[in-house]
C-alpha cells in the first residue's frame, strides 16, 4: 500500500490495550459507513490478531511493539461503486513464519493454537500473511467491506465531519 | 431436559444476592428507567452488556469477558450458543473457549440438532459447577498463558 495510512497507532503488545484497539478499529470502520455487523467481526479479527501476536509472536513479552495501520477501502482516489469498507494493517516484530503456512485449524481440530487464524479468515473478506521487509516481523492485511446502510454520523470518507466549533 | 435447564441458566445468577457485583432490585428497575428515558432522546445508545437487546452489543460484552477473564460470564456465552445469528454463536464459542480450554464439540456453522446437543453439554457442564461463581477472577490469567506453546504452533505441520 503506497499511499500513507490515514491512521496510524503504535502500541506495546500487552492485553490490556486489546479493548482501546478493538473499540477504536470499529469506530473508524463505523464512520466510514461499514455497517454494524461488519464492525463487530472486524473487532473480532483485529482482537483475534492482536492476541496471536502478543502469545505466539511475542510470547507474552508485554513491551514489544505493534502497529496498526487503517485505510479507507476502497481509497478515496480510487473511482469505485464497491460498498465502504476499511483495511487495517497490523505489523509486529516477531519471528518470521511461512505465510503459505499460516492456514489455521479447522474448528474441530483440538489442538491447541491457530483457531484464531481459521476466525479470521472466516469473518474478514481479505486476510493476507506476509513477512515484513528486513527479516524481521509479519504483516497481517485484513480487509472488510461492509454493506451500505445509513448510520448516525457517518460522514463516509469524503464527508462534512467536524471537530465542532470549540476554540479550545 | 437440558434444553429445559439451558433456558432458566441464568436464573441462579441473577437472583443471587452474594454474587459479587449483584445490584439490588432498586438500582435495577432505575437501571432500567433510565435506559427507557435515554432511548427517547436524540442520539439514543444502545445499552450495552449481554441483556442488550442488540446482538452486536452482545458480542462486545463477550469480548469485553474475554479481556477481564470473567467467568461469571459463562451462563451469557452459553446462552450465545442458541442465538439465531451464526456470529453470536461464533463469539459465544470462541469465547467460551478462550475462558475454559473447551468446545466441548459445539461448531457454530453446524446443523441446528448438533448444536443444540453440544450446547446441551455445556448447559449440564455449568449446572454441575457447584461453586461456579466462585471460579470468577481465578482465570484472569488464562488469556494470553491458558493455551499457548511458543512459535507460531499452526505453522508447524508436525504440531
Amino acid at each position: 500500500m503506497s499511499q500513507p495510512a490515514h491512521i496510524t497507532v503504535h502500541l506495546h503488545g500487552d492485553p490490556k490495550y486489546l479493548a482501546g484497539v478493538r473499540e477504536m478499529v470499529a469506530s473508524v470502520a463505523r464512520r466510514l459507513g461499514v455497517d454494524e455487523l461488519s464492525c463487530s467481526q472486524l473487532a473480532l479479527a483485529v482482537d483475534e490478531a492482536l492476541c496471536n501476536v502478543i502469545r505466539h509472536g511475542y510470547q507474552g513479552q508485554d513491551e514489544r511493539p505493534i502497529w496498526i495501520r487503517i485505510w479507507p477501502e476502497p481509497l478515496e482516489s480510487l473511482k469505485s461503486d464497491a460498498p465502504p469498507g476499511i483495511r487495517v494493517v497490523i505489523e509486529d516484530e516477531a519471528a518470521q513464519v511461512d505465510p503459505a503456512a499460516m492456514q489455521g485449524r479447522e474448528l474441530d481440530d483440538v489442538r491447541p493454537g491457530g483457531l484464531g487464524v481459521h476466525i479470521i479468515r472466516e469473518v474478514m473478506d481479505e486476510a493476507i500473511y506476509e513477512k515484513r521487509s528486513g527479516g524481521v516481523g509479519m504483516s497481517l492485511t485484513l480487509i472488510k467491506r461492509g454493506n451500505v446502510t445509513p448510520t448516525v454520523g457517518a460522514q463516509g470518507p469524503k464527508g462534512n465531519a467536524s471537530c465542532g466549533n470549540d476554540p479550545a | 431436559m437440558a434444553s429445559t435447564h439451558r433456558r432458566h441458566i441464568l436464573a441462579p445468577v441473577r437472583s443471587n444476592p452474594t454474587r459479587p457485583g449483584a445490584r439490588p432490585a432498586a438500582h435495577c428497575v432505575a437501571a432500567v428507567v433510565c435506559g427507557l428515558i435515554a432511548c427517547t432522546s436524540p442520539g439514543c445508545r444502545i445499552p450495552k452488556g449481554f441483556d442488550s437487546p442488540e446482538s452486536m452489543a452482545r458480542v462486545d460484552a463477550a469480548l469485553e469477558a474475554t479481556d477481564r477473564g470473567d467467568m461469571d460470564s459463562l451462563p451469557h456465552l452459553i446462552e450465545m450458543l442458541d442465538s439465531d445469528d451464526p456470529f453470536v454463536r461464533l463469539v459465544g464459542i470462541r469465547t467460551l473457549e478462550r475462558l475454559t480450554g473447551e468446545t466441548k464439540g459445539y461448531r457454530h456453522d453446524d446443523p441446528p440438532a448438533d448444536r443444540r446437543r453440544a450446547a446441551d453439554a455445556w448447559a449440564e457442564w455449568w449446572l454441575a459447577q457447584p461453586n461456579a461463581q466462585a471460579q470468577a477472577g481465578v482465570a484472569a490469567r488464562t488469556r494470553i498463558a491458558g493455551l499457548g506453546t511458543p512459535g507460531y504452533p499452526w505453522a508447524d505441520p508436525d504440531a
